[in-house]
């Protein structure tokens, strides 16, 4: 126990807490810019972490990590681009809020959900490490097909209002997740011969394309401000952003639990989760309708569930050297220069590293929540007085520096805008986005999954109990019907009730 | 008045940033890494930037170009500055075999990377889960001659070097089953979580797993350092030497005066007993091929290459 | 006749690219093949009831009329940015289209002290993007292949 009390300590340490200042505030100005990823802003700074000892070179990465998580989601509601890959349910109700001038309230309400969020995963990082990471392990290629499946299943929920275009997207995606080397077989595929499309479709280019170029040509076409301004904009709006927070404290936790668990699955990210997350309040909401047109529990569900990727991502990391998600990757290589063997034994003989770097880390979180909402509150006054004759250069001038960062490629620049093109006159057309990046992100999991499990079955020859009769999967497989049919189910159930009452 | 206040204010703010950006810029060599980070490639270019920093007062920039396996980065490598100041890593066998297995869409011909140093390899190796009944490799072995196809192996990607060792296992007598993940994280996933029967990793999985896994057998010429209980494959019987090569290739235009500059660079870190020290301990295998043996040492991989990809039917 | 035209169209162009996908799939092996063969599949069948459907019925869709020649200047300037990006390097393409973007978006009413402000907060945020993305986050943004000897 003192020794516990000695790493926290530790981590109150004047460098600790000035590193974890630094971090955040980087974290959060990066993750606002598109283009720049999480996963950049890491890869960045991890030679300055050199000079430093492991537990402070990990709470810097760490603290850069959550910021840049939750500043993904300043883009995502100000113009309507995920600053993150992890911020792009977001989107879909931050921007319509701010549209309706409460994107000051947005601000806020994902600034605290982030810290929800990312307190949930770092908890469960504290306490519950070992047990989860071997629950990670039981997940094989079965589990994640299905899962990528119940993944799936959301188009539904996600549609508005136009079914089959819905699916068509989603078919689009699964098709755009295709496009490249595929993992077995090795063959070339639906590339057209361009020789760009091998390594597939860069999934930060295309949501930059995908969700701003239309943003832009409507405002260039359209009469009237970007964002309506709000009644109040002196205030953060914090007892409203408060009470939203209390009257959605269900969709918080079950947000941060859902971004805690896909964090500890190598291998699936903050994106996912968020859209899951999202996808999930949407089918149990009572406001169900009001999803998409700037309903906060969609933002709350969003942003507590990319934030709790963070901790939960360190789970596998630190407990079996595989990272959960990009950024532990870069933090993985990180820790091995400085000859940190993660594993079992990493809690038990190194723990004083790991418990400073768990209590750095909270307080990383601790610190963006009032950070946040202040810059957040900067931020969003100034982009609210831009005049557009000067927001859409500088709108098109940061999608272009940002989606060259991301592979130093002008080819990615070229992809994001005729991408964002087509977007475009598919959004005109009745297709909306969300499908298609649903399909985009989940396909590759699925179709993997899928395969793998074939090729494992064959080879026990047992392909039938293989999809089928594995217990987490049994789980997963109850959840997918139940999530399809609880609607008819309720009816029926509900009818009955009553009947028997008389 | 208080608006011009406040543009001064705005324009004192962005000069200084302007200052401090302009001014962090100094002479520097920029490592273009063909994959994302965290591999092994980013891992030892990592580690040779501290390297160079010391001995050469030099930044070495390391920035990723990832995608088609490293191809991407690859098929740029020409149209970048020859002066030096820039070198991009280069991976064997994926240069050779890459150009082989998708010709023209690969987008590139090994002969157009002007490779001048290997720096280090890491051996294929077998490995098993630490709770898993096979002990030894022979055990493994045994298994699979029993039940052909049933033992499961997983690895990174197909027609990669992991791929590539279980065809060697095949031909050696031992057939097993291939199954293909993206990325060794997520190989070494289902190796720790008993998906597999066991992975065609590299010594690098066994370092960085720890305890939580068993290496069989590993494809050196000697037992690693690291590793001394771990028999290679020529100890026992089979005929298996193989692993990925890493090292650096600068534009086709560099002079040869840059190549060497380079390459002895390089060969000084390779010198340095702690870094010889610190890659051995993550399992990485320090070989000195520089400037004046990489054609000799090319042509070699070139025939060797070509053999295998013959016995898998991408040449005729 | 048909009442959901923009359906019927895209119906058709979801057909052609099922076909395109089971065209790419003969030249796959077995495994690669069996995801889009199955996913052209669905299309096939998507495509054919959203074709179906807009016979029947037409789903409005909420679109907002659109100024068109903004955006086609718009979309001239965005991708010469990206096209001369490379060659004449990133400052000089960036100042140029930034404040050409600029003008283009400018309305009737903006005056021209407004506009020559409005362009030098631009240079000025270009440079300092600039100066912070090459620096500070290592990005080698291009120098220009007409100006390399």
């Amino acid at each position: 126990m003192t020794s516990l009390l000695a790493d926290f300590l530790s981590a109150l340490s004047l460098i600790n807490v000035s590193l974890a200042f630094v971090g955040v505030m980087a974290g959060i100005i990066i993750g606002a810019l598109p283009g720049l990823s999480a996963t950049m802003a890491v890869a960045v700074l991890v030679p300055f972490t050199f000079s430093l000892n492991p537990s402070s070179a990990l709470i810097v990465l760490g603290a850069i990590y959550t910021g840049a998580i939750f500043g993904g989601s300043w883009s995502a509601i100000l113009i309507n681009t995920p600053g993150t890959p992890s911020a792009v349910a977001t989107t879909f109700d931050g921007y319509a809020m701010a549209k309706k001038g409460d994107g000051d309230l947005a601000m806020s309400i994902s600034c605290m959900s982030s810290f929800v969020g990312g307190m949930v995963g770092v908890i469960c990082l504290a306490l519950f490490a070992p047990p989860l990471a071997s629950i990670s392990l039981a997940f094989g290629p079965t589990e994640y097909f299905w899962l990528a499946i119940l993944g799936l299943t959301l188009i539904s929920t996600l549609a508005e209002g136009d079914n089959i275009k819905s699916l068509i997207g989603a078919c689009l995606g699964l098709l755009l997740s295709m496009i490249g080397v595929s993992v077995v077989g090795g063959d070339m595929r639906l590339t057209g011969n361009i020789g760009f499309l091998n390594s597939g479709i860069e999934i930060v280019s295309a949501m930059i394309g995908l969700f701003c170029i239309p943003v832009i040509l409507d405002l260039t076409s359209l009469k009237g401000k970007h964002l309506n301004e709000s009644e109040t904009p002196k205030s953060l709006r914090l007892v409203e952003c408060f009470s939203i927070m209390t009257k959605n404290k269900f969709a918080a936790v079950r947000g941060s639990l859902i971004g805690t668990f896909i964090g500890i699955l190598p291998g699936a990210g903050g994106s996912i989760a968020s859209i899951v997350s999202y996808g999930e309040a949407k089918r149990t909401s009572k406001n169900k309708d009001n999803f998409g047109k700037g309903e906060p529990e969609g933002l709350v569900a969003s942003e507590t569930a990319n934030n709790a990727t963070v901790g939960g991502g360190f789970i596998p990391t630190l407990c079996l050297g595989i990272p959960g998600t990009p950024p532990d990757a870069v933090i993985l290589g990180a820790l091995l220069i400085q000859g940190i063997k993660t594993g079992n034994t990493l809690f038990t003989q190194q723990s004083d590293i790991v418990y400073t770097f768990i209590f750095g880390l909270a307080l990383a979180t601790l610190i963006m929540l009032p950070l946040g909402l202040l810059m957040g509150r900067y931020a969003y006054k100034f982009i609210i007085k831009v005049p557009k004759e000067v927001l859409i250069p500088s709108i098109i001038f940061l999608t272009i520096i940002g989606s060259y960062s991301i592979e130093n490629s002008i080819l990615n620049v070229y992809f994001m805008f005729f991408f964002g093109l087509i977007g475009w006159v598919l959004n005109r057309a009745g297709f909306k986005a969300s499908p298609i990046v649903l399909g985009l992100v989940l396909g590759g999991i699925a179709e993997q999954g899928f395969v793998q499990a074939y090729i494992i079955g064959n080879a026990q020859e047992a392909i039938f109990t293989n999809y089928f009769g594995r217990p987490i999967s049994i789980s997963i497989i109850s959840m997918i019907l139940v999530g399809l049919f609880y609607p008819t189910l309720k009816e029926k159930f509900f009818k009955k009730k009553v009947l028997i009452n008389d | 008045m208080i608006k011009l206040k406040s543009i001064i204010k705005k324009l004192i703010v962005s000069s200084v940033i302007l200052v401090m950006g302009i001014a962090s810029a100094n002479a520097q060599v920029n490592n273009i890494i063909p994959f994302g980070p965290g591999g092994e490639s980013d891992v030892t270019a990592r580690l040779q930037q501290k390297y160079y920093k010391e001995m050469f007062n030099e930044d070495m920039v390391i920035q990723y170009k990832p995608g088609g396996g490293g191809a991407v980065a690859w098929q740029s490598l020409n149209s970048e500055k020859n002066d030096g100041s820039l070198i991009m890593g280069a991976n064997l066998p994926h240069i050779i075999m890459q150009p082989i297995a998708n010709k023209a869409k690969a987008g590139y011909k090994t002969s157009d990377l002007n490779v001048f140093t290997f720096f280090h390899y890491t051996p294929d190796a077998i490995l098993v889960e630490a709770s898993s009944p096979h002990k030894t490799f022979k055990d493994l072995a045994a298994f699979a001659k029993k039940n052909p196809g049933k033992l499961t192996l997983s690895g990174s990607g197909t027609y990669s070097a992991n791929h590539l060792l279980t065809i060697q296992l095949e031909k050696a007598g031992i057939k097993a089953t291939y199954v293909p993940f993206k990325g060794t994280g997520a190989a070494v996933q289902a190796l720790l979580g008993k998906q597999v029967e066991g992975s065609a990793g590299y010594s690098t999985v066994a370092s960085k797993q720890g305890t939580q896994v068993r290496m069989l057998a590993v494809a050196s010429e000697k037992r690693l350092p690291a590793f001394p209980d771990v028999p290679t494959f020529k100890e026992l019987g089979y005929n298996i030497v193989s692993g990925a090569y890493r090292g650096y290739a600068l534009p086709k235009s560099a002079s040869l005066a840059t190549k060497k500059k380079l390459s002895d660079r390089l060969m000084k870190i390779n010198a340095d007993k702690n870094f010889v020290k610190t890659m051995e301990a993550g399992g990485y295998v320090v070989v000195n091929i520089g400037h004046d043996q990489i054609d000799k040492f090319m042509a070699e991989q070139i025939k060797i290459n070509e053999s295998i990809a013959k016995t898998l039917g991408l040449i005729k | 006749m048909i009442k959901d035209k923009i359906s019927f169209i895209s119906s058709i162009v979801f057909f052609i690219l099922s076909g395109l996908v089971y065209l790419d799939a003969t030249t796959l092996s077995d495994f690669a093949a069996v995801f889009p063969l199955a996913i052209g599949t669905i299309l096939v069948f998507l495509s054919i009831l959203l074709l179906v459907r807009s016979f029947k019925l037409e789903i409005k869709i909420h679109n907002d009329s659109v100024l068109k020649l903004k955006i086609i200047l718009l979309v001239i300037v965005f991708f010469g940015w990206i096209y001369f990006l490379e060659r004449s390097g990133f400052i000089i393409t960036s100042l140029i289209a930034f404040n050409l973007l600029v003008l283009i978006n400018c309305e009737n009413k903006t005056t021209i002290k407004q506009k020559i402000f409005f362009m030098t907060a631009g240079t000025i945020f270009v440079l300092l993007l600039y100066f912070g993305f090459k620096n500070l986050l290592q990005v080698p943004l291009p120098e220009g292949l007409w100006f390399r000897h």
